[in-house]
């Protein structure tokens, strides 16, 4: 990676538009900070571009236009993206995209190939983050015999396997129970507690709430900030 | 886990796939070595003829399609006793014949009495024929036994009914299956007064056989010699042809393995565009994408290789007992041939995997995920 500068914000975002090939935009110009250790919610109608906005601060979609700097990264000069990936932001899906011939704990090591790490020691760190997930006694079953609430917590280890400083979330609870969503966010909250950066996009305001911050968008631009009550 | 787990596993848990992959790799592999065992067993039973009579080189006809069907005159004989060096010449004429079912290919030696100690030829019960006998004929020990005949039974032979007079042993086996004739007898039945097949020369002590044979390349340009089977293959038209006809086939089974690869691995591709986003979008690098894909096609080869050799095996048995192939065919599995099985198979795997490797790496994380 290259062109590291010293982080003042998690997330620093000027101008940023993305035009699709059949021209549609779907980012339109958006400005956005986020301050690390901050919990931040992304809210808006669908097609409002929030998820566009996700994926490139996550590094697999690319602006047309803007900079994106995220932990010291300007992501417009950044040659290895996938160490990015790696290494500095967890990704969660909304469907939590689990490989389903893989075991819970085969998942959560998925990330940590290409560190110098022996296959004990990626086991030892996935077992580590299944506990952390209240997941422990479920390393060898199969994504198909686990709930969709399970999912999604092996999913956030699996985000967190390389210890990123920023966790950027994708509908997260978008296909949980009330049950699962409220465990999910008790995670989130011990997250952001040791001082985890998380981006959330969301368009259930309930959840959005859990966060310090809510940023309302619509037709690919922020149009509001609000605090939650 | 281990990356080599990981490969296992994939390969595991895409069974269908898995098995067209490894299917596509083991028929062209098996293609490929039935061919090689079969066409180089067809070339050493083509060459055990050089090997029976115990010479250090043999002379025949140059350019001939067939080794049987050369032609060396009795004045060729007289320059090739000549040459100096030459400790003995053995002129013989070979001929094929159908017995029948069981003896499809007979081989039948016209040779005379005097020139046996020469030719290895050793009597184990009876007695030699005649010199000039029309009707005498003497078999060799597996043949008598093969056809049940015994010194004094009758045996029917170029259109005649023949007396054996007695059981040989020349310690070859392709000699010991077939029966030698009064050569002037078996010259009359194929009305070439004079005439031999080939050759067999013996050099003095301390003379260079390679040298000799040299010269007499040199001195009768329209004889050529054998030393070895390779150059029994090159000498024998029928043989280059029956090589070039192999080698062509094994392009085209490797070509048809490889866009069957190709193929299955393009399927599989698309089948599993969503898995290599995810894995882009975790990080994983299009280096170690390209080695996992790899890491699978080559594992599938493997056993794809091994699987092929065995059904060769299978195949090449079954050959060498059809009726048309019945005493010609004997499959020659050597070292060679499981190298060539395994060249096939990770040529083949790694050609097929190109393309569909490439494009899995240069995937877009995003396309990849979002692919349905």
């Amino acid at each position: 990676m290259s062109e590291r500068t010293v982080p003042q914000l998690a997330i620093e975002v000027r101008g940023l538009t993305r035009v699709f090939p059949n021209h549609v935009t779907a980012l339109a110009g958006v400005d956005l900070q986020v301050q690390y250790g901050e919990m931040v919610a992304i809210t808006g109608p669908s097609g409002c571009g929030k998820s566009t906005l996700l994926n490139i601060l996550a590094a697999i979609d690319s602006p047309t236009s803007g900079s994106v700097i995220v932990a010291g990264h300007d992501l417009d000069h950044t040659h290895d993206l996938s160490e990015y990936r790696r290494l500095e932001v967890g990704l969660v899906f909304q469907l939590h995209n689990l490989l389903p011939q893989l075991s819970t704990l085969a998942n959560v090591e998925l990330p940590m190939f290409g560190r110098r790490w022996s296959s004990h020691q990626r086991k030892a760190r996935a077992q580590e983050l299944l506990a952390a997930v209240e997941l422990t006694g479920y390393e060898h079953r199969l994504p198909t015999e686990l709930s969709g609430g399970e999912r999604q917590r092996v999913a956030i280890a699996r985000a967190l396997a390389n210890e990123p400083k920023i966790l950027l979330a994708d509908e997260p609870t978008g296909s949980l129970d009330s049950a699962s969503t409220g465990r999910f966010l008790d995670l989130l909250r011990r997250l952001e507690t040791g001082g985890m950066t998380i981006v959330m996009v969301t368009h259930a305001l309930d959840v959005a709430a859990h966060a310090h911050r809510i940023v309302e968008m619509r037709d690919g631009t922020v149009v509001g900030e609000t605090l939650p009550q | 886990m281990s990356f080599f787990y990981l490969v296992i596993r994939n390969v595991w848990s895409k069974k269908a796939r898995s098995i067209g992959l490894t299917l596509a790799v083991a028929f062209a592999v098996m293609t490929v070595v039935t061919l090689g065992v079969t066409s180089s067993g067809l070339e050493q039973s083509a060459a055990a003829i050089i090997s029976v009579g115990k010479a250090d080189f043999t002379v025949v006809q140059k350019g001939v399609a067939d080794t049987l069907s050369s032609t060396i005159d009795t004045q060729e004989l007289a320059l090739l006793r000549q040459t100096p060096g030459v400790s003995s010449v053995t002129g013989v004429l070979v001929e094929i014949e159908h017995i029948n079912a069981n003896n499809p290919v007979f081989i039948e030696i016209g040779i005379k009495p005097s020139d046996f100690p020469g030719f290895g030829v050793r009597i184990v019960s009876g007695q030699a024929f005649a010199p000039t006998a029309a009707h005498e004929v003497m078999l060799g020990w597996r043949a008598a036994a093969n056809l049940g005949l015994h010194v004094g039974d009758r045996f029917h032979a170029n259109g005649t009914w023949n007396t054996v007079t007695g059981i040989y042993s020349t310690g070859n086996s392709f000699g010991d299956a077939g029966a030698m004739f009064p050569l002037p007898a078996i010259q009359g039945y194929n009305r070439v007064a004079g005439i031999v097949t080939l050759a067999f020369v013996k050099v003095s002590s301390g003379t260079s056989a390679a040298a000799t044979a040299r010269h007499i390349d040199y001195a009768q340009p329209e004889l050529t010699t054998i030393r070895t089977a390779a150059q029994f293959g090159r000498a024998d038209r029928d043989l280059v042809y029956l090589q070039a006809a192999v080698n062509g086939s094994t392009v085209l089974a490797i070509l048809i393995g490889a866009v069957i690869v190709g193929n299955t691995m393009l399927l599989s591709l698309f089948e599993r565009m969503h898995e290599f986003g995810l894995m882009r979008a975790v990080g994983w690098t299009r280096r170690r994408m390209v080695t996992l894909l790899l890491g699978e096609s080559l594992l599938l080869a493997f056993i794809g290789a091994a699987v092929g050799v065995v059904l060769s095996f299978a195949v090449a048995a079954i050959l060498s007992h059809l009726p048309a192939l019945k005493g010609i065919l004997h499959p020659n599995f050597t070292e060679g041939v499981f190298w060539r099985a395994l060249y096939t198979a990770l040529g083949m795997t790694l050609v097929g995997a190109l393309y569909p490797t490439t494009r899995a790496a240069l995937l877009s994380p995003l396309k990849a995920l979002s692919y349905e």
